[in-house]
């Protein structure tokens, strides 16, 4: 089922392009990543579908209705934005019974959700007393209130301790598998690679990558990992092997060689021509985030570019 | 609109709208009530600029026990500009716009129920600082030797008149800080322009315009409350008053629906 589609959709803000004809299809249920830099858009997208902001050019639908008509989606929508926002001097319960009233939604839902999230017990309390992960939890509390067909949460695992995340990840997890589309925009690629099926990489506002999780990194091609015996010998067997032709690089005390699992006696050949002999020789599987940084050309995940400008696209 | 206003009012009745708002307006009422009472001689006593001073014969008219609350009407107002301009503004300032947007995406009827939820905290403030005013007067009275005879004539019609007259004046006072706040979209900036124009701008101009003042907010919106002046009759001042209200309400309301949510 088609949640979300969006057709050249485009948001500048000023001579700032936020968002550049970004063509995207997200399908449901199931749990889908949103990532990419700092700056790459994300947080444009997810205003532009909830009704937020409106597009410079370029249409959306969700739920097959138009993002120009938010009303006729708002109720089948839950979600957090950037930080959870609430007023501080309300206790959690009464922000919550806030938020329902307008949803029409009963006090017993409240009730729920603040269970679900584990913050029944202190509900009584002033929001301003609570930490930035119990924020969060009330935050993720508001986006379910309406027990919606799409969740869309921005940065869920902000502010949570360890076990807080597992838990959120389990959540998120149990959500997806209730037949529910869930939206994560994180740039925690192990939170997005533990929790989610699919995943939309977008950079400078546009779209690099959208499918499922394994489809990407099999995209990264396979490549085979060796270690000489002696650690000193590392460069030495990089440099071997790029003399033959293979595309080496050091990492640590081991070499990656891009090439298919296949070649790997080819491999070993070329290393013992070499006068060097391998202590580890292994397929390897490239990480979500190796190839996250390949395709975003970042190092940090942050990609600090200046502001892109329409005088640069012209 | 009903859940709309539900939303609104539900935070409206925090602590710190209470008594900030309720509590702060009656209280001032209250003081301003007994500074006038302890103040006024034979000729005149306390007087604001710009309005007319108190005397005991003003005390001792069938209205005088809402001649404090007329006299300090635009300090009273201010309570109220404020009151509106936080509640405006810290929905931006708090990022909580985001949610109520994103629950209710038709801004009209988000922006329609805060203004009856504030339009309806503004009437309670004005009927419990006209109640204590009522319950406060008739002792102080008596303790500065002010006859309170005449407050019993059509008591109901002084009492009727004076509530409605200070309950527009201080809702006219309040759709200015909704639009200060709508406006700036900060809550300290917000009580800043509020206080800078009623303290600072409005007085300069009531010293260079000389009769001209009259057609001023703060000018008109003191002539609803004192129920018309010399200078000007209610009905003229009414008019001229929701003539302010209705241009800051449309520049708020539109700005309010088509402004993107960056916040």
């Amino acid at each position: 089922m088609s949640v979300i589609r969006t057709d050249k959709l485009s948001r500048h803000f000023g001579d700032v392009i936020a968002l550049r004809e970004l063509d995207l299809e997200l399908t449901g249920p199931g749990v889908i990543g949103l990532v990419g830099p700092n700056g790459s858009g994300k947080s444009t997208l997810i205003r532009l579908l909830l009704g937020l902001i409106r597009p410079t050019s370029g249409g959306a639908t969700v739920f097959d209705s138009p993002i120009s008509h938010p009303g006729r989606y708002a109720h089948r929508v839950g979600a957090l934005i950037e930080s959870p926002a609430f007023v501080p001097s309300l206790s959690a319960r009464t922000n919550l019974r806030s938020l329902a009233r307008l949803r029409g939604i009963s006090n017993t839902r409240v009730d729920e959700v603040l269970a679900i999230v584990g913050l029944l017990d202190r509900s009584k309390e002033p929001v301003k007393r609570f930490s930035l992960g119990m924020k969060q939890r009330l935050g993720i509390a508001a986006a379910l209130l309406p027990d919606a067909e799409l969740l869309v949460l921005d940065e869920p695992t902000n502010g949570l301790d360890p076990a807080g995340i597992v838990e959120m990840r389990q959540l998120l997890r149990s959500l997806g598998d209730q037949a529910r589309t869930v939206i994560v925009s994180s740039h925690l690629l192990s939170e997005i690679e533990a929790a989610c099926d699919s995943l939309a990489i977008v950079r400078f506002g546009q779209l690099l990558f959208s499918g499922p999780l394994a489809d990407l990194v099999s995209q990264a091609g396979e490549s085979i990992e060796i270690a000489p015996e002696h650690p000193a010998d590392v460069d030495g067997l990089a440099e071997a092997l790029r003399a033959g032709g293979w595309k080496a690089s050091v990492v640590l005390d081991e070499v990656h060689v891009s090439a298919p699992v296949s070649r790997s006696a080819d491999v070993n050949r070329a290393a013992a021509e070499a006068g060097i002999v391998l202590r580890v020789l292994r397929p390897r599987e490239a990480s979500l985030e190796e190839v996250f940084l390949r395709m975003t050309g970042t190092e940090t995940g942050d990609n600090g570019r200046p502001a892109t400008k329409l005088e640069e696209v012209a | 609109m009903l859940r709309e206003f539900r939303c609104e009012w539900t935070r409206l009745m925090s602590r710190n709208y209470i008594l900030g708002g309720i509590g702060l307006m009656a209280a001032l009422g209250l003081v301003v009530t007994f500074i006038v009472f302890f103040t006024a001689t034979a000729d005149s006593g306390v007087t604001m600029p710009g309005g007319p001073s108190v005397s005991v014969s003003t005390l001792e008219a069938p209205d005088g026990m809402f001649a404090g609350l007329k006299l300090a009407s635009n300090m009273w107002g201010l309570v109220a500009l404020v009151v509106w301009a936080i509640f405006a503004s810290s929905d931006y300032s708090n990022g909580l716009i985001r949610l109520l947007v994103q629950a209710q995406p038709n801004r009209l009827r988000l922006f329609g129920g805060k203004v009856v939820a504030l339009v309806l905290f503004t009437c309670v403030a004005t009927l419990a600082t006209t109640l204590l005013v009522l319950i406060a007067s008739p002792p102080v009275a008596g303790a500065t030797g002010i006859s309170a005879e005449a407050w019993r004539t059509d008591m109901a019609q002084t009492l009727l008149n004076g509530y409605l007259h200070l309950t527009l004046a201080a809702l006219m006072w309040g759709f200015v800080g909704l639009f200060v706040g709508v406006m700036t979209r900060s809550t300290g900036l917000s009580i800043a322009v509020g206080i800078g124009y009623l303290v600072v701008f409005e007085m300069v101009l009531t010293l260079l315009l000389d009769s001209g003042a009259k057609w001023l907010p703060g000018s008109s919106f003191g002539t609803v409350a004192a129920g018309g002046t010399d200078d000007m009759s209610f009905a003229t001042g009414l008019m001229v008053a929701v003539g302010y209200v209705v241009v800051t309400l449309v520049i708020a309301t539109v700005t309010f629906r088509r402004r993107d949510i960056t916040a």
